[in-house]
């Protein structure tokens, strides 16, 4: 492919599978290429890694992103591919060390080489040298440190010759879709975009449910939600963003339940909403943000409760997590500094003074049926708005 | 969400829109006065010429001296130079607010207690700072106070004249040193009847917007001539506020503040009277706004227990544009009902309070139609 460049991308758990690994291989690189679509692209896989040769039209903010925000890249670098002649090999390296960080001149590097190919008739040792005599040529200042080089530059021979230089990180995991479907109950809260996130690492496609209750939370509250989504999207390769209508069931449960336990029948109350839907979409699971003891909802008597009232398996990625681990993972990804806007999601007139801590499962069981709430939680699943956002991260139309 | 009612305005305290003869005033100004004021060009001699005869009038309407009277960008801005002024000084003193001024006061305390500054805050049960507590929280190192005349939360008008007499007596058994008093105006001028030489303060700020004037033009009334802008600039508004003047929105200003004042008395009567007819129709709510001595361009009343975040937006979907006190929220504390707790108010009527402001553009009708939504839908949701 001509006026194209070279990336190469590194797996990390996917090379361990056994008979399975295609699937996953395959899933990687369609996950890859839909995020690059419009842009010409060859993939070609070997083992342990999978080579994609881009179109230059392509903005590099777009490769970047798009490598940096897949599930099952464990490293991605920009690379260059010659002929397994030493002599080649040399050249290549010399225009690869034209560019940062090597272009600085200054530092420490190593070097490192991997054969695959085992009839090529140098060893890794001697490539090594040869590399780093390139380097040392062209850079008398740089000096070599194999413990903590500033720099690697590396070269693998494999059908041909490929030469890189410091490979940046990707989030690694299991690429998104590969272990099925879920939903995903948002808040506008730090903690469901991290688990938004720790569920996609495992290879899990989600959808978000939002619970909106106009006017007692505000359009404010709402955008925040669709900026969180839009944050989240590409790294569940593009997803949808269910808002349920929740004002009706909320009033209801605020007339027809103990004061103490209306945050709990709320609770109940989204479960089964998200069930209903997540029947709809296919899917399998429902994620949630929730965290062992965090508030009065997500003791274990009250997890327990509102597990009951899920008919799909729940899926808490945070619940062992300290509230530190967890803000620091959500700066990570890129979601906290919306997330602390504050739009309140929900309106202080829903929240007990004195919530039910440890709820008895089987009366709270019992309080719930006799609430009555199914029709309305019908109508709302009936009139939830769909919004749905590409892999880029848009909203689209 | 969209609104599909007639949209009806209550939200004057907040801003007002623009009235067609200031904005007339704005466009034909800004095309035919192009010189800098402070060019030497016949240009530039026209506008500063026209920039003096607005100052004029301005200053005839204010009855104060022309060299007292600084065009601002804004009462935010007036304020600040007053506040700002104290930077210069030497010796870190003492300064007296009210805790229910305006952020564009209140603030200062931060900066100014960062300073080394000690900064008292005065509260006002029921609406009203009382001369007893200045007597109190006067002391010899007290450089400034700056209380506002019309409150922008609940409407009470301070009893500025009262206030600065104690200043002033203090002053005199202290030893004479004289301490600056200065008032935030802004929801006075233009609304109720007031004289700045009577009131007896040594500034006081204004801002255009507020009297359906341009937003980005203000005043700034000094008679102390110690007083010193911490920015440094040109020397226009006599060095108290460099920069070129905005001449379009100082004359937009001018024809609004005299249309203001022609129609005064009766604005207020048509005021008072939506106000005496919201207060009777809504009498069965808690009404924050004092009784006597109260701004009648603002009603500040209480949803409880409807949060008033809660109460704005329903209002809003009927067609209602109207200031919530506070926000929706368990922890923080937003703008207006700390004003309140400083009144002494419950916190529940604090969270769900509720500024009704008008202006002479607000029809009875319009109230009646506000007082029917507001009734139904606290019965609705309440």
């Amino acid at each position: 492919m001509n006026d194209s460049t070279l990336y190469l991308v590194k797996l990390g758990e996917i090379s361990l599978k056994g008979l399975n690994r295609d699937f996953f291989e395959k899933r990687l690189k369609n996950n890859i290429k839909h995020k690059l679509k419009g842009y010409r692209t060859q993939v070609s896989k070997q083992k342990g890694r999978i080579f994609f040769e881009i179109s230059n039209d392509c903005p590099k903010e777009i490769i970047e992103r798009t490598f940096s925000t897949t599930f099952g890249v464990v490293g991605y670098s920009r690379c260059l591919r010659c002929e397994k002649d030493m002599e080649q090999i040399k050249e290549t390296a010399r225009l690869l060390i034209e560019d940062a960080p090597f272009s600085s001149g200054k530092g420490s590097f190593k070097s490192i080489s991997k054969r695959a190919d085992k009839q090529f008739p140098f060893t890794s040792y001697d490539i090594d040298c040869e590399l780093g005599g390139v380097v040392l040529d062209t850079y008398p200042e740089m000096h070599v440190d194999v413990k903590n080089p500033d720099m690697i530059i590396t070269c693998e021979i494999r059908d041909k010759a490929y030469l890189y230089i410091s490979a940046k990180p990707g989030p690694g995991g299991l690429p998104v879709s590969t272990a099925g479907k879920g939903m995903l109950l948002l808040s506008g809260g730090i903690d469901s975009p991290v688990a938004a996130y720790r569920m996609a690492q495992r290879g899990l496609k989600m959808e978000c449910i939002y619970f909106h209750a106009y006017p007692y939370t505000s359009e404010l509250a709402l955008e925040k939600v669709k900026t969180l989504t839009s944050l989240l999207a590409p790294y569940l390769q593009g997803t949808r963003l269910h808002v349920v209508p929740f004002t009706e069931a909320q009033l209801w449960i605020k007339q027809h339940s103990p004061e103490d336990e209306t945050t709990l029948m709320f609770r109940a109350c989204m479960m089964k909403v998200a069930n209903k839907l997540s029947l709809q979409q296919e899917g399998l699971c429902i994620v949630t943000g929730e965290a062992m003891s965090q508030v009065a909802s997500q003791t274990l008597e009250s997890l327990s409760f509102t597990d009951s009232m899920s008919d799909q398996v729940v899926m808490r990625p945070l619940v062992g997590m300290d509230k530190q681990e967890i803000m620091d993972l959500a700066k990570k990804i890129g979601t906290y500094e919306t997330s602390i806007l504050p739009y309140e999601d929900c309106c202080v007139i829903f929240s007990p003074r004195h919530p039910l801590v440890r709820p008895d499962k089987k009366t709270v069981t019992e309080h719930y049926h006799a609430m009555g709430i199914e029709a309305l939680l019908d109508e709302a699943v009936t009139n939830t708005e769909v919004f749905d956002f590409g892999p880029d991260g848009q909203q689209r139309f | 969400m969209a609104c599909m009612y007639e949209l009806r305005y209550f939200d004057n305290a907040a801003t007002t829109v623009m009235s067609e003869s200031s904005l007339r005033t704005y466009q034909e100004v800004a095309s035919a006065y192009i010189g800098n004021p402070s060019a030497l060009h016949q240009k530039g001699l026209e506008a500063k010429a026209y920039l003096q005869q607005n100052r004029a009038r301005v200053a005839s309407l204010l009855q104060i001296g022309e060299g007292q009277l600084i065009f601002t960008s804004g009462a935010t801005e007036a304020n600040a130079i007053v506040l700002e002024s104290l930077i210069w000084r030497q010796q870190k003193g003492h300064v007296i607010l009210s805790a229910i001024e305006h952020p564009s006061v209140s603030e200062f305390a931060r900066l100014l207690k960062h300073l080394g500054w000690s900064v008292s805050f005065l509260n006002a049960p029921g609406g009203f700072i009382r001369c007893e507590d200045l007597q109190k929280a006067l002391t010899k190192q007290t450089r400034l106070v700056s209380l506002m005349l019309v409150n922008n939360v609940v409407g009470s008008i301070q009893d500025i004249r009262s206030l600065v007499r104690t200043v002033r007596e203090f002053e005199k058994q202290a030893g004479g040193r004289h301490i600056h008093f200065h008032t935030d105006a802004t929801q006075a001028l233009g609304k109720i009847r007031f004289s700045l030489s009577e009131l007896g303060v040594d500034s006081a700020a204004f801002s255009a917007h507020k009297f359906h004037g341009p937003r980005g033009v203000g005043m700034l009334y000094n008679a102390n001539p110690a007083l010193e802008n911490l920015s440094r600039a040109g020397d226009q508004e006599g060095g108290l506020r460099g920069g070129t003047e905005n001449l379009a929105g100082i004359a937009a200003m001018t024809t609004a503040l005299e249309e203001a004042y022609a129609s005064l008395d009766r604005n207020l009567g048509q005021v008072g009277e939506i106000n005496a007819y919201l207060r009777e129709r809504l009498g069965s709510f808690t009404i924050l706004s004092p009784s006597q001595s109260c701004s009648p361009y603002i009603l500040n009343l209480s949803v409880k227990p409807l949060p008033s975040e809660v109460f704005t937006r329903m209002l809003y979907d009927r067609g209602f544009c109207v200031s919530s006190g506070s926000a929706c929220s368990n922890n923080a504390k937003q703008k207006g009902e700390g004003v309140l707790t400083a009144m002494h108010y419950h916190s529940e009527l604090a969270k769900s309070s509720l500024r009704l402001s008008f202006s002479n553009d607000t029809t009875l009708s319009d109230a009646e139609a506000l007082a029917d939504a507001i009734i139904s839908l606290y019965q609705e949701h309440a």
